[in-house]
């Protein structure tokens, strides 16, 4: 599930392995055609650089001594700037390694979880999370404690999220970047404007019309809609809304579930409503203007994905040091102004004022009142109830 | 059947064991050994009983199941319509371009499945030129769509699926010896009957390989509703993915993996039962 | 394509009506294949890559500038080469075995090659990995391979089996009466008789290992395969450079293929003409 996109149209992916000249030496290899069986080779030469142990079958990783001072990032794709990395080593004298390898928040977790339970490394000191699976991973006791003391900017964070149910006082973590979902669509196809979330039930829009595979995203819109509020609901709240979600699945009203992809079958005119992320229709905007996002005028939902310090990590200075970096207003307006999110620090919205003068003004980086207002945050499910509500979920979504 | 190689038996009997060995062990150890562990999960269901999982999928699930096989039983039959006269154009009729031809029916696997089915999402787009062209046609309903429907998740599946129909097929028709082809084409006064008579039966192995390589791995197969599909075609593959990692109840989705294990090597048998072969494959 | 040799069955009835059908199923083999390419020359403004907008040059002209997407494939490259050679052997390997000779081990082994296939891919990997985990094994290019291969054996096997069966074994015979080394036997009648069938399984066990996502996605650590770069990055974009690095792949492989069939077609008339 990521929902990030940049103003410019690449995808950067700073993979920068402390071993970066095999990319170099392998560039001028892959240009030409057939590479299919010269690779072969390639990789025994390869190998033999592959210092850090990730080829190896060698008991945990091993930590060469130019290496033990990199600190490894596993984030979403496309939610940062290009240049912060590159910026906080020249900054700091670290080095950092930054892999968009989260995709997914359950897959990402069925990744690590093995390793983990046994307190096998995962070669990473910093992962970012949601907040539901971020407490889960603090709940098991797979994370470790911040170190205040390198992390003195944590004083930027928002008040809003300084307490959060699932990590008290932000002891193992702190957000990254929080978001927004509400409804994405298209005015051209559905003819007027659309306010509330039950119009996404409108007849008119059978067959046009996409949901959330996110469980706590779609439900809790539902139950928004039906006036109950997901930060206190209950299992019967849950089954009321999956109730209503399995019936317009059957009748095809909604046409698929889905994660990202809806971006770009709004884009292609298969769709007229979604469930969207505010920062995918914001990183529409310049293809297709005419997209809109709105906060349903019922409520919508606000989650964050927050940075975690696995426990096998030995290196959380440093790890501390890169969030320091991330939490000064200047970095963050940077990184806002390439992946249109919320940012969880203090005086953002002036530095961006400054340097991206209408980015500042738009409502999906910068809401106004009395859509905050209406922002919902999802309460913390215990294993059981999380099993259950995934449960009823998934056979609202597909049975 | 061709018989045995005459040294087998004066050989030891070793030799079958030897050649096997190292595939074998490495399917032991990479595969036998971790899923008999998962299947101890399924039966570790703490205070319910240990085929709770079991009824559970049967009755939430059975209709995911019968779909599944469904969508893969029709799969593999459009599969073998497709892919045996294009195995049989390569095998008979094409000589020099033969290896060509075999190439270029696996090249296009060489992207990314992920990367053709978008590529199919964009032909069959609502107002692409597939739809346009069913829809002046009236195959199509005025307002009809093709993503999203069980026509788009079946297309998907054949289409993923054909090089795994049309390879074993192709091998095992090119080895037909040409002799017995003239022969019974001295025999036989129809090409057809020559064909029906001897060329089919001898191409049996390869449909039944081909069929296999289909039918089981489409049964498990989910990526192609989830992406061409609207919800209401959703597969088993899709629901153990989901058991497993997103509502994280193992025994359920432990016990959901081998009853489609256990199904499909059902029919599996019964097929090859059908067929007249000795043995599974 | 029509060949009018001796015995060729339907070379006069119907041959151009099959000829035509099997044109047809070989075009829509590569219907997205020149959606592909087509659109690593479009020019999206946006992230993603489903809407025609113009004609460009831009992807072709910087190719590789996402280094990860460039290192997944080289991964993949490897991994599809290592296990496949791998893979062919033990595959071959079993179903020699299995054709040959009649003996009871036949069965179970039959058995066992048609598992893997009925197995759900995440019931694979994840068990797969709990292995290697409690073996203290780390997750990376080795246990890649290792899962791989795995999955290819079956595949391979099944393959070369349906070449082998009906194999006439006295030709084994007949050689063995005039070379009188059984090596030799196996390396100048049964081999080249059953190459065909290897081939074409090892281009099948190739052609998995690059496509294969969820068994790799558990045992593959910290790398990043290709499908697996692929998958994620398509949640946030999809750049025309993938589009470009797929048809690169195509046109090296088709390359390598004419190449290959030149060849062998030369040393074919070489043969023939020799005589």
């Amino acid at each position: 599930m990521s929902k990030h996109e940049y103003d410019e149209s690449e995808l950067e992916a700073l993979v920068r392995r402390a071993l970066s000249r095999r990319a170099f030496l392998g560039r001028t290899a892959a240009a030409a055609g057939g590479l299919a069986f010269g690779s072969a080779f390639l990789s025994a030469c390869a190998k033999k650089e592959a210092g850090a142990g990730a080829d190896s079958l060698a008991a945990g990783a091993t930590a060469t001594g130019s290496t033990a001072k990199t600190v490894r990032i596993s984030n979403w794709p496309l939610y940062i700037d290009k240049e912060t990395v590159a910026d906080f080593e020249k900054a700091t004298g670290l080095s950092a390694t930054y892999t968009e390898d989260v995709n997914d928040n359950n897959e990402f977790f069925a990744k690590i979880d093995e390793p983990l339970k046994r307190g096998q490394s995962i070669d990473r000191d910093i992962i970012v999370l949601t907040d539901w699976m971020a407490g889960r991973l603090i709940k098991l006791g797979y994370t470790q404690p911040i170190d205040d003391k390198a992390f003195p900017n944590k004083a930027n964070l928002v008040d809003s999220l300084r307490n959060v149910g699932f990590d008290p006082g932000r002891v193992h973590s702190v957000p990254w970047m929080s978001g927004m979902t509400g409804i994405g669509y298209n005015p051209k196809k559905t003819g007027r404007e659309i306010t509330s979330f039950n119009d996404i039930f409108d007849p008119k829009f059978k067959g046009q019309v996409t949901m959330l595979t996110e469980m706590r995203d779609t439900l809790g819109l539902v139950m928004l809609a039906e006036g109950k509020d997901p930060g206190n609901c209950t299992v019967d709240d849950a089954k009321a809304a999956c109730a209503k979600i399995k019936k317009y699945r059957q009748n095809g009203q909604i046409r698929a579930f889905t994660g990202n992809d809806y971006a770009e079958d709004l884009a292609a005119g298969n769709l007229a409503v979604a469930v969207a992320w505010s920062g995918d229709i914001q990183g529409l905007a310049a293809d297709n203007p005419e997209l809109r996002w709105i906060a349903p005028k019922e409520g919508a939902m606000l989650y964050s994905d927050n940075m975690l310090i696995p426990k096998t990590s030995d290196r959380g200075a440093l790890a501390a040091a890169f969030m320091n970096y991330v939490y000064d207003p200047v970095h963050s307006a940077k990184i806002v102004a390439a992946a249109p999110y919320l940012s969880p620090v203090k005086g953002t919205g002036d530095e961006l004022a400054k340097t991206h003068p209408e980015l500042a003004k738009s409502p999906l980086l910068n809401p106004p009142d009395d859509v905050r207002a209406r922002l919902h945050v999802f309460r913390w499910l215990e294993d059981a109830e999380d099993t259950e509500f995934n449960r009823l979920f998934q056979d609202a979504i597909g049975a | 059947m061709a018989g045995i190689a005459a040294g087998g038996s004066r050989r030891s009997a070793l030799a079958p064991w030897l050649l096997v060995a190292p595939g074998v062990l490495w399917l032991l150890a990479f595969y036998l050994v971790p899923t008999v562990a998962l299947a101890r999960t399924s039966f570790a269901t703490g205070d319910l009983s240990w085929y709770d999982g079991y009824q559970r999928a049967f009755t939430d699930y059975g209709q995911h199941m019968l779909r599944s096989f469904g969508y893969a039983l029709t799969a593999t039959v459009a599969a073998i319509l497709l892919g045996y006269p294009l195995a049989y154009v390569m095998a008979f009729r094409a000589e020099r371009l033969k290896n060509f031809l075999l190439g270029l029916v696996i090249l296009p696997f060489f992207t990314t499945f992920l990367v053709r089915t978008f590529a199919w999402k964009t032909i069959l787009n609502d107002d692409g030129p597939v739809v346009n062209l069913l829809g002046s046609l009236h195959l199509l309903p005025p307002d009809g769509r093709l993503l999203n429907t069980v026509w788009a998740v079946i297309g998907g599946i054949t289409y993923n699926f054909l090089p795994f129909m049309i390879l074993p097929i192709y091998v095992s028709l090119e080895k037909i010896d040409r002799r017995l082809t003239e022969a019974a084409q001295d025999l036989y006064c129809n090409q057809f009957t020559a064909f029906r008579k001897v060329v089919l039966p001898l191409s049996l192995p390869g449909v039944l390989a081909g069929s296999l390589l289909t039918f089981i791995p489409a049964s498990g197969d989910f990526l192609n509703a989830e992406l061409l599909g609207s919800p209401n075609q959703k597969m088993l593959g899709s629901v153990i993915q989901g058991q497993f990692l997103t509502v994280r109840d193992y025994p359920l989705a432990a016990a959901l993996s081998f009853a489609l294990m256990a199904l499909i090597t059902l029919l599996v048998v019964m097929y090859a039962r059908a067929l007249g072969t000795e043995d599974l494959a | 394509m029509t060949a009018e040799r001796k015995g060729a069955v339907g070379s006069r009835w119907s041959g151009p009506l099959l000829d035509a059908y099997a044109g047809l199923v070989l075009l829509y083999l590569f219907l997205p294949i020149f959606v592909i390419v087509a659109y690593s020359f479009n020019k999206p403004e946006g992230k993603f890559n489903f809407v025609w907008k113009a004609f460009s040059l831009d992807a072709w002209k910087d190719p590789l500038i996402f280094p990860a997407l460039v290192d997944a494939m080289k991964l993949s490259l490897k991994v599809a080469a290592v296990s496949t050679s791998v893979a062919t052997v033990f595959g071959a390997l079993i179903a020699l075995a299995l054709c040959r000779y009649r003996w009871k081990g036949a069965g179970p082994v039959n058995f066992l090659l048609v598992l893997p296939l009925t197995t759900p891919e995440v019931v694979l990997g994840s068990s797969l990995l709990s292995l290697f985990l409690q073996a203290n094994a780390h997750t990376g290019f080795v246990t890649i391979v290792i899962a791989h291969i795995m999955f290819s054996v079956s595949y391979v096997a099944l393959t070369v089996k349906a070449r082998i069966r009906g194999f006439d074994w006295t030709l084994e015979e007949a050689a063995m009466d005039l070379y009188a080394n059984p090596l030799r036997v196996i390396f100048k009648v049964t081999l080249p008789l059953i190459a065909p069938g290897i081939a074409a399984a090892a281009m099948l066990s190739f052609a998995l290992s690059l496509d294969d996502f969820i068994i790799t996605l558990f045992n593959a650590g910290s790398r990043v395969t290709y499908p697996l770069y692929v998958y994620g990055a398509r949640r946030a974009a999809f750049p025309p450079q993938i589009n470009v690095l797929a048809t690169v792949i195509l046109l090296g492989s088709l390359l390598l293929l004419g190449a290959t069939v030149l060849w062998q077609n030369r040393r074919l008339k070489e043969a023939l003409t020799g005589k």
